[in-house]
């Protein structure tokens, strides 16, 4: 018995020991079960489509709530978020403010991510096997595309910066330290990419993909970066210091195959302008807005879809009016609403300092992309009020009330202080709905007295749902504004006009020699040189390129340094009219008054030289003593 | 059949072990001849029975225990046989047999308490012959906390054991507990073993403190035999068993009442408005008149003065638990059962908030021959949480921002308007906006054999398992509510206004998770003459494996059905994802001392981990401590005599560490050396969502253990016949090869995602100390204790930003240590602005911030620093225990030193301000040059740079506990069959002294949104029959 046990006992010991070390190899080998290795994403052709599908989030839309058409004379930006520093021109290396939020659309650390995987899958596409249903070359166009397109963006915000190509390992860490690569070739670069990309592309998409990069797409790319790369900005040399920033070649040649390649995109056939006249200056509008808010249509390039779930767009809520719940962030400035045309090309004058007063309204008789653009006090806005301001606004798609109205019969007092000297205005009335001082939500109100409309479904209930409203990277109208002023800067005139009216037709507005005519303007390089960039602006309006513009142009130690404004309205009864409570807007009862306010206690705008290129961080450059910062943001 | 079991290699570990537990069980088979009977009655000094003593046969693991009359019996095997007596509290005895077949004995009480014994790794230890630095607590002290968090109530009872309880919501809370503090930038949280089992499910929050025996804290090389986890020190719970005996059964009921202890005073109305005018001067809000009516309260339509905790919170709430449990058995076989139900009620009023709990713990130990036993013990347990649709950040949130000049409810009895989302906290608190209702089970079992091998005299062999399954089902259905606006007329209609989502909608999410270890350990332990051994081997496997499954579904019909299918098809989701990890880990003991009196002991551990490569997967984790008895020696008694203990310990050890922390500090189970690609969130293309596929990281094909070296020196005393008794210890624990990531020195223009890496070192050194003093007079017997522990660590070396200045950085400064902007008071004029370097707009009632580096501007350059953070460097505890006749008191005394929060509220127009701001705020009327004026949400430069300003001290020292009890002793009890019956009242956060005073000191609350602590006032009655 007692040898057995023994023997038992020793068998124990030594199996023991044996299966352990066996054992182990195995037993701690554990793979992820929610993830693939390398090696497999890579032969799976459906696999390497969802790594593509990746990098196009690296690609940023500007649907975000601090958008950067509030860091130009567009639109100002209700909750700082360090917007206001860049507006002051309170940042430097050290305190990026904005320029480091998730909605800058060059932002160093998602641009360089993007790349990456750009880099990574360029370099093991051709690996992957050829899998019926998928196009392992229409992968690649897409790959180098995306990459040219988050170059194009970083150059355009900082200037020239480092071109990585390679896939960095861990111990790479000297080849790491990469200095700028200067504005030529960054965009020799981009250009290489982009006829890549266009060889490898497919003219269109199926609707189940669109949204994918198309030929069309990195064209009107090509043509994007030559503009700007052509534009005063890089042959200055007085303003512009850095040696990395500025171009050493031919201006001509640049702005000659910009409108080369804009055209390529205008003839390639594959889009085309939408016609928008409908009779109606009002009728008209809801067409162009409709050229933003279709989730596709002929006139659109690239686009970025957006869904109720998975990639959601909350515009309505983050700039939609507080009367609604929502938050009223980027609101359009006195200086954007000016900007755009009255009916019949002119424009309105006397409106644009502080103190301005309009008693007649500045609303009417504006042209249609206006009223597709902007939100005003009176205007309809699309839906009708949530349950509690409904009381305070019955009409059934809602009217901004962004005013203040005298009503018959109630208790409660307006006070309101008048630009320029603040004398205090007092009657008994209500604050409106959708201002500072409204009912709901008051802190969320638009301090400029307007809305913007134009990336907004007004339609949707903000507060609770996102809207299926896609970003619109390219459009057609771009193509023909690039053609423009290329040709403009080229001397070529008359081709300029051709491209401007094509724009201007298709609202129903008068020609441009009408336009100038009408403005007392002439027929010269400069008028026209200002006419493109103006129609650029109401054009393109909060579609992300007056940031770049203002800057391109040389334009923004004027522009910037514009006091920010807004307006103030107010609505008195006319003798003998009243009106209880609810507040209707009516011209018939109501006298109104619209005085420009100066908001710079809000956001003191102002330009410093250095704000042309943005600042890289300093712990960056510390980490990567070889990269230069842009002048001035030390 | 060697070949046969060990062939199969397919099996893996479990197998293994499993064929070894087989053998245990096999070599119960032999059974030896006894040929002696010896009977006794054991009694102590007063003649007095005792019940329960071991009885034992010297040498042998022959045994039993005197039953209810004190008596024995014994089979002895022969004449020379020496009988041993032994019983906690009592110095042992030992009697030769010879031809005796009766021995009485009578044992004397030990003051010294020799053989107190303490549960260590894979054991149990003489407390006198402890090397290492441990700690321990009963499960009777930590009863008198009322609280529904086991943690809430162990700080400051015992020294080494820092924490802090950062908010208290029925279902959530607990304390952050840290063995010395913190000693890694990675996961800072202890092992915690119950019963044997490493890092159990549920952990230690809602464990039963009626279940607990005992609880220690293993600090330095007692630690170290749990080597890869051990770095941040281990708890060791250990469970109540049956007790040989008849059966008892005990019912304990207890009743309570919680209220929050602090909640933040805010402006009212007329002050509010006041600051309100201030932030907008050129556009003033309120009107004189206005100001006057928030005052007088005489518009309570127009002009309301709401104070919205008020409003929101009750003035107490219920809760309770109630236990009720058998234990007895005999030598052969005993039981221990409990069944227990605890509930709490949130505090708000209609509160939509509730945790219950109920649980069922059975121990059972069988003794299957003179060299086996059994031991088997399950619990199940279910926790059941209820939150309102709003999480409690959020209701607090509104609580907290809510204006005063807006009212709760309309005087009509409607509820009132929101700040915003539809945020109305005396909604948000009920079921009014749907629920969110969690169930988690959990069924934990282990089952465990010992083998006392017969022909080897000490050697013992144990097998166990474990296997627990965890369950948790989640169901939230949000919505729509009403919250109503008045139209401001004069008539007083009130309008309802649809809130929340338009449409019901519902969450469903499912967790399923297993866990499994297998361990087999033998022990050896023995004494030759003056030399004792003991020898201890084992290894455990382990895995830990889980399923999730998650569904959504939104408009729904009505919200009268909360079933999934009656959810709309459109927009609907489903998800689901599984994660596994194992381990295998080899380790051992051996220990030695001579006399006790010389003591050594080496420890160690070898771990895998299955996320290092094969080729670093496994670390060795060595411990070696030693202690002298010093009072044992002859020149000490013959010269210091008064002392009559004093030992000396030391210990060197090292521990490992594997677990990673996310960026948002949650658990992450990740496998760092594999090239790996994750999901993440879709594309849309078209209309419908895209999977994307990222590379997780670039993997680090080095990446292994991260290790701590702990040394550890500490000494014993007892003085005054052990009525005075002193402890101490100083440690140094240095981390090295940290697992963390190189963010900050490799160029962002990588694109790389870093893998964790082992980078980086740093300290934390301190002292614990512990001083006793117990006595009686007359009936009077008292117990007093104070402990107190210090810790302070640093970053020694780790991934900084190259050619940042030397006040910048965190290298040589304490884990968590934030940048802040150093105010210097108050701009009082714009002459004092001028003269100053100074924000630009900055106007007269801004902060001034230092201009660190004198470069005449202020940018993030000027930011330091700080040396403190928000946890404390120092904790203390004053327990005093009181016991008279009848009667016993308890109380706990605890107290916390150097952390610092930063307390800034989101105010103005989105949120009302502290009173205490109001009060000491610039204006231009009375400036003063300590503080600042009324702000603006975050438009102020200073609001929106963290500066120095809003930096509060912590310190604190508070009454935790207090409970006072009576025992009744009428016969009259008896005869009704009940031997106890004790009465007694205990409450919880009696009292606090503070500086902070506009939020709890142990909150990390910058914004003062989190959930309270609460005072727990409860009323309890305790049975045996």
């Amino acid at each position: 018995m007692k040898t057995i046990l023994k023997n038992i006992l020793l068998a124990m010991t030594l199996g023991t020991t044996v299966s352990l070390s066996s054992c182990s190899s195995d037993f701690m080998d554990v793979t992820p079960t929610d993830q693939y290795s390398e090696d497999v994403v890579f032969s799976d052709a459906a696999l390497t489509q969802s790594f593509i599908n990746t990098i196009y989030g690296y690609v940023r839309h500007g649907a975000g709530e601090h958008a950067i058409a509030a860091a130009s004379d567009e639109a100002y930006f209700t909750h700082n978020y360090g917007m206001k520093a860049v507006n002051e021109t309170a940042v430097s290396e050290s305190d990026l403010q904005w320029f480091d939020d998730g909605n800058c659309p060059f932002r160093w650390y998602d641009a360089y991510k993007g790349i990456r995987y750009a880099n990574l899958a360029l370099s093991k596409i051709d690996q992957v096997p050829v899998t019926s249903g998928y196009d392992n070359g229409q992968m690649k166009g897409e790959a180098y595309f995306l990459r040219a397109y988050i170059y194009t963006q970083l150059v355009r915000g900082f200037g020239g910066v480092p071109i990585v190509t390679k896939v960095y390992g861990l111990n790479d860490v000297e080849e790491m330290q990469q200095p700028r690569n200067n504005v030529k070739e960054c965009v020799d670069f981009i250009l290489a990419d982009c006829e890549e990309a266009i060889k490898l592309l497919p003219a269109t998409v199926s609707d189940a993909n669109l949204g994918r990069a198309t030929k069309g797409a990195a064209m009107a790319l090509k043509a994007r970066v030559l503009l700007q790369i052509a534009s005063p900005l890089y042959f200055d040399k007085t303003v512009n210091t850095l040696e990395e920033n500025q171009y050493n070649g031919d201006q001509k040649a640049l702005y000659t195959s910009a409108r080369q390649a804009a055209l390529d995109v205008i003839n390639s056939g594959t889009y085309k302008l939408i016609d928008c006249n409908a009779g109606t200056v009002e009728a008209t509008a809801e067409k162009f807005h409709k050229i933003i808010l279709d989730p596709n249509n002929e006139e659109k390039i690239f686009t970025r879809q957006f869904a109720q779930k998975g990639s959601t767009n909350w515009l309505v809520l983050q700039h939609g009016p507080n009367g609604y719940h929502n938050w009223s962030g980027v609101t359009p400035t006195q200086d954007l609403v000016q900007n755009f045309e009255m009916a019949d090309g002119t424009l309105l004058s006397g409106f644009d300092k502080e103190g301005d007063t309009k008693t007649v309204n500045p609303y009417l008789n504006r042209e249609p992309r206006f009223y597709a653009t902007i939100g005003f006090d009176g205007c309809v806005w699309g839906r009708i009020r949530p349950a509690d301001a409904y009381p305070l606004d019955p009409t059934p798609l809602g009217q901004l009330q962004t005013g203040y109205y005298e009503i018959t019969g109630v208790e409660s007092e307006v006070s309101i202080k008048l630009p320029p000297s603040d004398t205090e205005l007092k009657f008994k009335g209500l604050n409106g709905i959708d201002t500072r001082q409204g009912p709901i939500e008051d802190w969320n109100g638009s301090w400029t007295g307007y809305y913007e409309r134009k990336l907004v479904d007004t339609s949707v209930d903000g507060q609770n749902y996102a809207q299926n409203v896609p970003w619109t990277y390219f459009r057609l109208a771009e193509m023909y504004l690039i053609a423009a002023e290329a040709s403009v800067e080229l001397n070529e005139l008359e081709d300029a006009v051709d491209y401007l009216d094509a724009l201007r037709a298709r609202i129903g507005m008068p020609d441009t020699k009408t336009t100038l005519t009408r403005r007392g303007k002439a027929f010269n390089q400069a008028e026209m040189r200002e006419f493109v960039r103006h129609e650029r602006l109401v054009e393109l309006a909060f579609e992300d390129h007056r940031y770049f513009d203002v800057r391109r142009w040389m334009i923004a130690p004027q522009i910037n340094k514009r006091p920010l404004t807004g307006v103030l309205v107010f609505g008195r009864l006319k003798p003998g009219m009243t009106q209880a409570k609810p507040y209707i807007h009516s011209e018939e009862k109501y006298n109104y008054t619209y005085i420009v306010k100066d908001l710079s206690f809000r956001e003191n705008r102002a330009w410093d030289n250095k704000m042309y290129f943005a600042p890289i961080k300093q712990a960056e450059i510390r980490r990567n003593p070889s990269l230069k910062q842009n002048p001035g943001m030390e | 059949m060697k070949h046969l079991l060990f062939q199969k290699k397919r099996h893996g570990l479990p197998g293994c072990i499993l064929c070894m537990l087989f053998m245990f069980l096999i070599s119960t088979a032999a059974a030896f001849a006894q040929n002696i009977t010896v009977k006794g009655k054991v009694v102590d000094a007063n003649g007095e029975a005792l019940i329960g003593v071991n009885v034992s046969v010297k040498g042998t693991t022959i045994g039993t225990i005197s039953d209810l009359d004190g008596n024995y019996t014994l089979q002895v095997p022969n004449t020379k046989s020496v009988i041993a007596f032994s019983f906690i509290g009592f110095q042992s005895a030992e009697v030769p047999v010879n031809n005796q077949t009766t021995i009485n004995q009578t044992l004397k009480e030990d003051t010294q308490n020799l053989d107190e014994v303490v549960v260590v790794g894979y054991g149990v230890q003489k407390k006198v012959t402890v090397t290492g630095s441990v700690a321990s607590v009963s499960g009777e002290m930590l009863k008198a906390s009322p609280t529904t968090n086991l943690t809430n109530g162990m700080i400051g009872r015992m020294p080494g054991v820092i924490g802090f309880s950062r908010a208290d919501e029925p279902g959530g809370g607990g304390t952050t507990i840290r063995i010395r503090g913190t000693n890694t930038l990675g996961s800072k949280d202890p092992l915690i073993v119950i019963d044997g089992v490493p890092s159990r499910t549920g952990g230690l929050n809602r464990l039963n403190p009626n279940e607990i025996e005992s609880m220690s804290v293993l600090k330095d090389a007692a630690a170290a035999i749990y080597g890869s986890r051990a770095a941040n020190g281990v708890i060791l719970i250990t469970t109540k068993r049956g007790k040989e005996g008849k059966p008892t059964v005990s019912f304990s009921g207890n009743y309570g009442f919680s209220n929050p202890i602090r909640l933040p005073e805010m402006a009212d109305a007329f002050e509010y408005a006041t600051m309100m005018n201030e932030i907008s001067p050129n556009a003033k809000p309120y009107s004189d008149e206005d100001l006057q009516l928030f005052k007088d309260g005489s518009d309570p339509w127009g002009h309301p003065n709401t104070d919205w905790y008020d409003a929101a919170i009750k003035p107490s709430s219920p809760m309770y638990r109630s236990d009720v449990g058998v234990n007895g058995g005999s030598d052969k076989f005993k039981y221990y059962l409990n069944l227990a139900a605890n509930g709490e009620d949130g505090i708000y009023k209609n509160s939509a908030n509730r945790y219950d709990q109920y649980s069922m713990r059975a121990n059972l130990d069988a003794k299957v021959s003179n060299y086996v036993d059994i031991s088997f013990g399950t619990l199940a347990r279910m926790e059941y949480r209820q939150y309102p649709t709003k999480s409690a950040g959020s209701v607090f949130s509104a609580l907290r921002r809510s204006k005063p000049t807006l009212p709760a409810f309309w005087p009509s009895g409607e509820a009132g308007p929101d700040i915003e989302y539809g945020d109305n906290p005396v909604v948000t608190g009920t079921d009014a906006t749907g629920y969110d209702r969690q169930k988690d089970y959990y069924i934990q079992n282990t089952l465990k054999v010992n083998v006392d091998i017969p022909w080897v005299q000490g050697l013992r062999l144990t097998g166990s398992a474990s296997y627990d399954k965890y369950f948790k089902m989640r169901k939230k259905f949000d919505k729509p509510y009403y919250l109503y606006s008045w139209d401001g007329g004069d008539d007083h209609v009130v309008v309802p206004g649809k809130r929340g989502y338009a449409t019901p909608q519902l969450t469903q999410e499912h967790t399923d998770q297993t866990a499994w270890l297998l361990s087999a350990l033998a022990d050896y332990n023995r004494t030759f003459g003056d030399h004792t051994v003991g020898v201890t081997v084992g290894m455990e496997a382990e895995e830990k494996q889980q399923d999730f499954l998650g569904a959504f579904r939104k408009y729904f019909l009505s919200d009268k059905i909360d079933e999934m299918n009656a959810g709309g098809m459109t927009d609907l989701t489903n998800n689901g994802s599984s994660w596994k990890e194992r381990r295998k880990n080899y380790f051992g003991r051996v220990s030695y001392n001579y006399l006790e009196r010389y003591l050594l002991e080496f420890v160690w551990r070898v771990d895998g981990s299955y996320r290092f490569p094969k080729e670093k997967r496994y670390g060795f984790f060595p411990g070696v401590s030693a202690a002298w008895r010093v009072s044992e020696e002859e020149f000490w008694k013959e010269n210091m005599n008064f002392v009559e203990y004093f030992k000396l310990r030391g210990s060197v050890s090292q521990t490992g560490n594997d677990a990673l922390l996310d960026a948002d500090g949650n658990y992450d189970q990740s496998v760092q050396y594999l090239n790996t690609f994750g999901f993440t969130d879709s594309y849309i293309f078209g209309t419908t969502e895209n999977t994307r596929l990222y590379p997780t990281r670039t993997p680090n094909p080095n990446i292994t253990w991260e290790r701590g070296t702990t040394y550890n020196l500490g000494f014993d005393f007892k003085f005054l016949n052990s009525k005075l008794t002193w402890e101490s210890d100083l440690f140094y624990h240095k981390r090295t090869h940290m697992l963390i990531s190189r963010n900050a020195s490799l160029p962002e223009i990588s694109g790389i995602t870093l893998p964790r890496e082992n980078l980086g070192e740093m300290e934390n050194k301190g002292f614990e100390t512990m001083i006793g003093y117990s006595d009686k007079i007359g009936d009077f017997e008292y117990d007093l204790s104070v402990n107190g522990t210090y810790a302070i660590n640093k970053i020694l070396f780790w991934d900084e930003t190259p050619g940042i200045p030397e006040y910048k950085k965190s290298t040589d400064r304490p884990v968590g240590s934030a940048l802040y902007y150093v105010s210097d008071g108050v701009f009082n004029d714009q002459a004092e602005i001028d003269g100053y370097p100074h924000w630009s707009g900055a106007v007269p009632g801004d902060i001034k911030f230092k201009d660190i580096n004198n470069d005449g501007k202020i940018n993030a350059d000027d930011q330091m620093r700080r040396e403190k953070n928000a946890e404390p460097r120092f904790v203390g505890g004053f327990n005093v225990n009181l016991r008279y006749k009848n009667w016993d008191m308890m109380a706990l005394f605890q107290g916390a030193l150097g952390a610092e929060t930063y307390i800034q509220t989101w105010s103005g127009t989105v949120g009302n301000y502290l009173k205490d701001f109001y009060d000491k705020r610039w204006t231009a009327e009375n400036p003063t040059v300590e503080h600042p004026r009324a702000y603006e949400r975050e438009n102020q430069y200073w609001i929106s740079n963290r500066n120095t300003y809003f930096i509060r001290s912590c310190d604190y020292v508070r009454l935790k506990n207090l409970e006072v009890g009576y025992n009744f002793t009428v016969p009259a009890l008896k005869t009704a069959g009940i031997s106890a019956l004790r009465m007694y009242v205990n409450a919880s956060n009696i009292f606090t002294i503070d500086k902070l005073k506009v939020a709890d000191p142990e909150a990390d609350d910058k914004d003062i949104t989190s959930y309270p602590q609460r005072r727990v006032v409860n009323f309890g009655v305790s049975l045996t029959f």
